[in-house]
């Protein structure tokens, strides 16, 4: 098997550990009174049709057909990108409780802009902006507390 | 006071506005723009406070596909259906012609969901109430068949999406028996994922993911020129699309009403499972998407009006919504049920006066000023507009329930769309399983402990095989149209 091929069949490996990991889980849920299923019996039976969908897949992986086209990527600046503006989400609820959230959400767009390729200036009020407008909408026009 | 005062005609105006600004923003829903108007519901005359409801409700609900045109946020489950599809309208044909479809399908199809309202709200309540868990859970199967077919590419795959959707259904507290599942002794998942924290997740932030882990020249992309006449690019074009699929309108409004009007499920069941049935009828052309987009618009906003059926005769709320609804109902000191329609024929003929408007009036003219913003915002700077679609997804997702932990939930989700896509998954179909896992895991319990767990059951009553065959159906179409695929 080539290396092609094993990527090939990892999202039904995946699937299979998954829908197995559910199943099992499922199996610790009591039983109804009388031994009938209780709440376990509906994720059990998600878990084996996920193990059995993953197994079909990994029988016959296919084309990645309407997968995102690739071709376009950058490689490991592309994932260290990824990785920043995921940790950036991840973290913005301590930065806004921390700066607040007009510095938070300014710097959250920034972020993303400027690893996007946007100008720094440009990037800078647009992101300013943005965060002012969505504030005073959330909080004043439409009464959502932030 | 009457509905034909200045003060009523203001009411429906501010509230289809609200309505516009609430459905456009990611994150807030009709549900929480009608729960939040409560307050001011309380001090108005029911003549005006109601209506003002209708006009909220109905334009939020087509205002929720502004985020799919945009930057690919449905703002309604029913609308994950054809966000793709919207999505990709609104790149190759511009905003205004993507929105323009939406917001004239969404008109027509509440149109014909407030004729059916007004003629035969009392006999298909009466259809409504003969339904039980059993019919409930075949609906449910239908629904979730109709999906696996409609994902476009494989089978298997929209089948593996769907069972992801169905176990994040299944965390939290299990609806029948009320034991934690999943929860991983974490007190934010005992009440579950919440299904719009999700989608933010799955189709917003993960295609800024997508966009980041490319070469920065790639935030680029495709766009229509810009309208030498926008109005005209609004109404026209569409308008005469409608007319040309006049049958998909009528067919998808109506199974928009016929699924909608069941309390609980309807709307989204019945936006899904008109996209699917045009998803499965895809001819292959240019027109496919248009299609789609107008399947789903008819039968989402065909199905609010529905959703009013049994709440008004019945007084069982149809949807979020219309439980909101009856709680103004029982403020104002007024019983829904058929005596409602002896008794206060003024208020009902209010109720109905105030769709006709809405979907004839409000919606165009909110649709063609969302539409021109969002014609504004798709030309800007993409690599600007991802920044602040990261901003939108992040406070959508906090603002629900203002917990930090829906955030990281979102980035979760927007982490595993981003496999998902590359691995050519389909994410609306996750959102389906959510949104129907509850359904089908209750419906199916309490049909099987009310029957001592007979399963034979489920095969008995003429309504729910009539559903089961119509399931059986869709699986023989869809096998046949997935081998056509395979042969040609």
């Amino acid at each position: 098997m080539t290396m092609a091929d094993a990527m090939r069949r990892l999202p039904g490996l995946c699937a299979i550990a998954l829908g197995l990991g559910i199943a099992g889980y499922a199996g610790v849920f009591p039983e109804m009174d009388g031994g009938y299923p209780g709440p376990g019996l509906f994720p059990r039976l998600v878990g084996i049709g996920l193990a059995a969908c993953g197994l079909a897949l990994v029988w016959r992986p296919g084309s990645a057909e309407g997968a995102t086209e690739g071709g376009d990527e950058m490689g490991w600046l592309g994932r260290v990108r990824f990785a920043a503006g995921l940790l950036l989400v991840i973290a913005f609820p301590w930065l806004h409780s921390v700066v607040g959230f007009f510095i938070a959400t300014t710097l959250l767009a920034l972020s993303v802009g400027l690893m996007l390729g946007a100008r720094w200036v440009t990037a800078a009020l647009t992101s300013a902006l943005a965060s002012g407008v969505i504030y005073l909408l959330f909080t004043r026009l439409l009464g959502v507390p932030l | 006071m009457t509905f034909f005062s200045w003060q009523g005609i203001l009411a429906l105006f501010l509230g289809g506005l609200y309505g516009a600004l609430f459905g456009a923003i990611p994150g807030l829903t009709a549900t929480l723009a009608v729960a939040l108007f409560i307050p001011i519901a309380f001090f108005l005359d029911p003549m005006i406070a109601l209506p003002a409801i209708i006009a909220i409700s109905s334009v939020a609900i087509y205002a929720g596909d502004v985020g799919s045109a945009i930057a690919r946020i449905p703002g309604t489950p029913a609308s994950a259906a054809y966000v793709d599809e919207l999505y990709t309208l609104a790149r190759r044909n511009g905003a205004l012609f993507g929105l323009g479809l939406s917001a004239m399908g969404s008109a027509v199809g509440g149109v014909i969901g407030t004729l059916l309202l007004i003629f035969f709200a009392t006999s298909i309540a009466a259809v409504a109430r003969t339904f039980s868990s059993f019919e409930y859970f075949w609906i449910a199967v239908l629904g979730l068949t109709a999906g696996i077919f409609a994902s476009g590419g494989r089978p298997i795959k929209g089948a593996v999406s769907l069972l992801l959707g169905l176990f994040f259904a299944t965390i939290g507290i299990d609806p029948t028996l009320g034991f934690p599942r999943f929860d991983f002794g974490h007190p934010d998942l005992l009440g579950g994922l919440n299904y719009i924290v999700v989608m933010i997740g799955l189709f917003g932030f993960s295609e800024v993911l997508e966009y980041l882990y490319r070469r920065p020249g790639a935030a680029s992309i495709e766009r229509a020129p810009a309208p030498t006449r926008p109005m005209h690019a609004f109404f026209m074009p569409p308008l005469r699309f409608i007319l040309r699929e006049r049958w998909l309108v009528a067919r998808s409004s109506l199974l928009g009403v016929i699924v909608g009007f069941l309390p609980g499920a309807g709307a989204d069941i019945g936006a899904w499972v008109a996209t699917s049935v045009q998803k499965m009828r895809a001819t292959q052309d240019d027109d496919d998407a248009q299609r789609v987009v107008l399947a789903g618009t008819c039968s989402n906003n065909a199905a609010v009006a529905s959703a009013w059926i049994p709440a008004l005769s019945l007084g069982l709320p149809g949807d979020t919504v219309t439980a909101i609804v009856l709680g103004v109902f029982l403020m104002k000191g007024i019983t829904p049920g058929p005596l409602l329609f002896e008794q206060n024929m003024p208020l009902i003929w209010a109720l109905y006066t105030t769709f006709v408007i809405s979907n004839l009036l409000l919606l165009p003219l909110y649709g063609y000023m969302t539409g021109r913003l969002a014609d504004v915002v798709v030309r800007a700077p993409f690599n600007l507009l991802l920044g602040i679609i990261t901003v939108l997804c992040v406070v959508g997702a906090f603002a629900i329930n203002n917990n930090p932990f829906d955030v990281w939930v979102m980035a979760a989700m927007g982490a595993a769309a981003f496999a998902l896509r590359r691995g050519g998954f389909p994410l609306a179909q996750v959102v389906l399983g959510m949104v129907l896992g509850p359904i089908l895991e209750q419906s199916f319990m309490v049909s099987a402990i009310k029957s001592r767990w007979d399963l034979t059951s489920f095969f008995n009553r003429p309504i729910a095989m009539a559903l089961m065959a119509l399931t059986v159906l869709i699986v023989i179409a869809g096998a046949r149209l997935v081998r056509q695929g395979r042969t040609s």
